[in-house]
């Protein structure tokens, strides 16, 4: 009896200290974790990416075993670009961690990175059934479609990232290229208007309003100003009057602040008014009058001009030749 | 008889009175119709709300006498704008030769070397910054800013739209296929209509730091520098804090003020996070709401993620885009 009663006490004892060896390993596993997702974050936050890969090159070697180590390795491994290596982290991340749907995400990118668009693909895909609503995996499996000319498909896939976010810059645009491509044209027009509200700068601001343009609609354009070439929105004026809108303060400040910054140049201000000259010239008037109130220097040195014409103006919008009844136009002389 | 003779004479002068008035008025009024000869006709709205300086307007004659003789002189404009300047291309050799040394002296691990060459290196990149501002009008801080971003050369020119050549890259050859922008992804063919497979490419760039959009209204606000005299100092500061690239083209959300603040929140939160939710990676459970409101950070996320309170709809952004959408406060 007292045999059997040692036994069980001893039997407890150990079972007790197994359980507790199991909670300790739990609480490292759940402080690893938090450490490595606070760590990971902030270097790729602080864009100290060099920093980051050295951390998580320790932790891999300290903690083979655990997906973190290895997906935050190979984040950082894809901002170094060392995209053959990146791969290799994120499939050790999905093997030890199957069920997130960020590893898939990135094992999608690194595949992506490395040139395997289906693998990248089934990545994506992978990411969106382990989550419906990733945002990043919909928005890339919109990219990989398109460029697979999967165009309906693609269009789809942006739809729904669009419903997540509405203003994602790429599920926008790329939304308004797929209309353009699928020939829905006044859906195409809406569409590049939708971008540029929301992203009238840069690169692809300036090949939307090629886009824009081409449509006949002339809400953005792009003007060249000595060197560069600026997305601008449309100068309006308040209907039957030349007094300027105030949607139009922000292209003139655009206009204004840039050929200040710069030492040299007269700016030229054309103003186009089909059929009424004197119209054209009172608006010419008021764009000035604007420039010189807010930019005193450009008042200053004298460095504005303007001419007016009651004929629409013709210019190049891509290839196409366009014309618009009544238009602002700038741009730079007198450089050298 | 006499009253007849009298009634004629008054007739007579308030003729003389009418006629001299419309006479005057016709005078006044001619200069305007003069200025028409496309239809004779003046817009009914002119002259009703005549610009405050109508002094400089009743003087004003304008420049250009005929669009073709503007659209000259706009051609001629363009081809000086986009000649050889010998000053970048010095000023960029002078960075090629400054980044070379420091790597030389890195590999040499000889400290003081490597202090003395980041010192030339930052000298050489500050006066090469000088002159793309000058040429572009972009202010200096935000060129820095753009770089700092990781933007190489070639990205900056063609995010602020000039050819790579404005800004010193086409001085060698080797170093213009380098840096200049983005390749044509190899898996992109031929596409339909009037798109090409650049902007295909272009437009669905992977950014293998964020895991969102590259390149996406970089290059926005309306800074004026602050070294340019006259002008209001830290007004392109202002404009820093936004995103990148003061006075280099518009802001976002123009016409809906609030939003372009967001784009300059999105370093600090963490929004390259693992998350796959907008906004943010540790919780993604509440923020939904943070997708749906902000406009793309500089890396192309959402912009606020990493944040614990995670509904993100503005976050910092709303004081600091009614700074940066309100023009004019900006300029002075």
């Amino acid at each position: 009896m007292r045999f059997s009663f040692g036994l069980s006490v001893v039997f407890l004892l150990l079972a007790g200290c197994a359980q507790v060896e199991n909670i300790g390993h739990k609480v490292e596993d759940a402080g690893r974790f938090v450490k490595y997702n606070i760590q990971g974050e902030h270097y790729l936050s602080r864009k100290n990416y060099e920093h980051g890969y050295e951390i998580f090159t320790k932790a891999v070697k300290a903690t083979p075993e655990d997906a973190q180590a290895h997906y935050f390795m190979g984040r950082f491994q894809l901002t170094l670009d060392k995209k053959k290596y990146a791969l290799k982290s994120m499939k050790q991340a999905v093997a030890l961690d199957p069920e997130k749907a960020d590893y898939r995400f990135w094992l999608g990118v690194s595949h992506g990175e490395n040139g395997h668009p289906k693998s990248e693909r089934k990545s994506y895909k992978e990411a969106l059934s382990l989550k419906k609503d990733h945002l990043q995996a919909l928005i890339y499996l919109g990219h990989n479609q398109l460029k697979a000319k999967q165009y309906k498909t693609a269009l789809q896939t942006y739809q729904k990232a669009l419903k997540l976010w509405p203003q994602s810059p790429s599920s926008l645009y790329n939304r308004a290229l797929l209309l353009n491509i699928l020939k829905r044209t006044p859906e195409e027009k809406r569409a590049w208007l939708a971008y540029l509200n929301l992203y009238p700068a840069g690169s692809l601001a300036r090949r939307a309003t090629i886009h824009l343009n081409r449509l006949s609609d002339f809400s953005y354009r792009n003007h060249s100003l000595a060197a560069r070439e600026v997305t601008l929105g449309k100068i309006r004026f308040e209907p039957f009057k030349t007094k300027l809108s105030k949607s139009s303060y922000l292209s003139l400040d655009v206009v204004g602040a840039t050929v200040s910054n710069m030492p040299k140049g007269t700016l030229q201000i054309i103003a186009y008014q089909k059929n009424n000259k004197g119209l054209a010239r009172q608006k010419a008037i008021s764009v000035k009058k604007y420039l010189k109130e807010h930019f005193e220097l450009l008042d200053k040195e004298q460095r504005i001009k303007v001419s007016w014409f009651g004929v629409p103006e013709t210019y190049l919008a891509g290839k196409k030749k366009v014309k618009a009844n009544e238009s602002i136009r700038f741009f730079l002389t007198d450089l050298k | 008889m006499k009253q007849n003779k009298k009634k004629c004479d008054l007739l007579f002068r308030l003729l003389a009175t009418v006629t001299l008035c419309l006479g005057v008025v016709l005078f006044q009024v001619s200069p305007v119709l003069a200025d028409d000869p496309i239809d004779g006709s003046v817009d009914p709205s002119v002259g009703a709300d005549e610009p405050a300086d109508t002094e400089e307007a009743e003087d004003l004659v304008s420049n250009f006498q005929n669009p073709a003789q503007a659209a000259h002189a706009s051609q001629l404009a363009g081809a000086v704008a986009s000649a050889e300047n010998t000053a970048v291309e010095e000023a960029m050799t002078d960075v090629d030769k400054a980044t070379e040394d420091l790597e030389s002296a890195t590999v040499a691990n000889d400290q003081d070397a490597i202090d003395e060459a980041q010192e030339a290196l930052d000298a050489a990149v500050e006066a090469h910054d000088t002159v793309v501002s000058n040429l572009t009008g972009i202010t200096q801080a935000d060129i820095a800013d753009m770089r700092e971003a990781g933007m190489g050369w070639g990205n900056i020119a063609r995010e602020i739209g000039v050819h790579p050549s404005v800004i010193g890259l086409g001085h060698t050859k080797d170093k213009q296929k380098s840096k200049a922008g983005f390749t044509a992804d190899p898996n992109v063919g031929t596409v339909a209509g009037s798109i090409q497979a650049g902007e295909v490419a272009e437009a669905t760039a992977r950014n293998t730091k964020s895991g969102y959009a590259k390149g996406h209204g970089l290059a926005m606000n309306t800074g004026v520098d602050s070294q340019v005299s006259g002008l209001g100092i830290g007004v392109a500061s202002k404009s820093r804090g936004q995103g990148l690239g003061g006075a280099s083209g518009l802001g976002s959300g123009q016409g809906q003020t609030g939003n372009s603040g967001s784009r300059g929140d999105t370093m600090g939160g963490g929004n390259n996070s693992s998350a796959s939710s907008p906004g943010n990676s540790s919780n993604s459970s509440s923020n939904k709401g943070g997708v749906a409101a902000g406009v793309a950070g500089k890396d192309g996320s959402p912009g606020n993620s990493g944040n614990s309170n995670s509904n993100g709809k503005e976050n910092s952004s709303k004081d600091k885009s009614s700074k940066s959408n309100n023009g004019k406060g900006n300029t002075k």
